[in-house]
């Protein structure tokens, strides 16, 4: 437990794999918390009606859509990140992951474009 | 290595990771591309009732909601367990993220069913 970010794993064995192993680590753990946060504000929904459309309603500005597009970043990369290790696990596409991730980075950043188009007046929306 | 013991238990959980990833993949586009994109914000009692009054929708989420808590929590056991915990130490991370993903399944339920039948 001395090392608990296991940096000088990253370090030593410095690649893109890495950096891809990194990232489904951090997103997947950004978004278990983020699991927690999305029911607690939901089950507002236990108090009544409009109890529950105030709730929402606290997320419905520049900030909270920022916050909805980062979500969306994060659960694309898990996504198609998570596609490329089940390709490798089940299919035996292990000397094809490097073509994988390849495709994990070109579909995240196809997602992540096409959504600032959606996004963009989400976020211009005032505070 | 004197504490491993061959167990079918990790086997399990590797192959039901991606099993509920597989479904994930599908439901997760599904939730974000009707509650994100499709939808007409702001978000609304009235909107997400309008949909869950249908039982596919509600089943849907039900399972999304299982399939999500399980992966979530599979996987932070996952990373827990890459620093090799003691035996005693197994067993909390174990039973409590057991008794977490039992009570959230059971609180995300509950806050599901005013959707499903609105008064």
């Amino acid at each position: 437990m001395k090392k608990i970010w296991s940096l000088t794993e990253l370090k030593l064995n410095f690649n893109w794999g890495m950096i891809a192993f990194a990232l489904h680590r951090i997103t997947g753990v950004a978004l278990s918390l983020y699991l927690f946060l999305h029911i607690w504000t939901l089950s507002a929904v236990q108090e009544g009606e409009a109890a529950f459309n105030h709730s929402i309603d606290k997320w419905d500005n520049a900030v909270g859509h920022l916050f909805e597009y980062l979500l969306l970043l994060a659960v694309a990369w898990h996504l198609f990140n998570g596609i490329r290790v089940t390709f490798v696990d089940f299919l035996r596409f292990t000397r094809q992951q490097k073509r994988l991730l390849a495709w994990a980075i070109v579909l995240t950043a196809i997602v992540a474009i096409v959504s600032v188009v959606i996004f963009i007046p989400e976020l211009t929306r005032p505070a | 290595m004197s504490e491993f013991r061959p167990s079918t238990a990790h086997v399990f959980g590797w192959f039901f990771q991606r099993i509920s990833a597989l479904f994930l993949v599908i439901g997760m586009i599904v939730h974000f591309w009707v509650l994100h994109y499709f939808v007409e914000k702001p978000l609304s009692f009235e909107k997400v009732a309008a949909r869950l009054t249908a039982p596919g929708w509600a089943i849907f989420d039900s399972l999304l909601l299982l399939a999500v808590i399980y992966h979530a929590l599979n996987g932070i056991w996952n990373i827990l367990a890459d620093y090799n915990p003691p035996g005693v130490l197994r067993k909390v991370y174990g039973w409590g993220l057991f008794l977490l993903g039992t009570a959230t399944f059971i609180w995300g339920l509950i806050t599901l069913i005013p959707f499903t039948s609105p008064v």
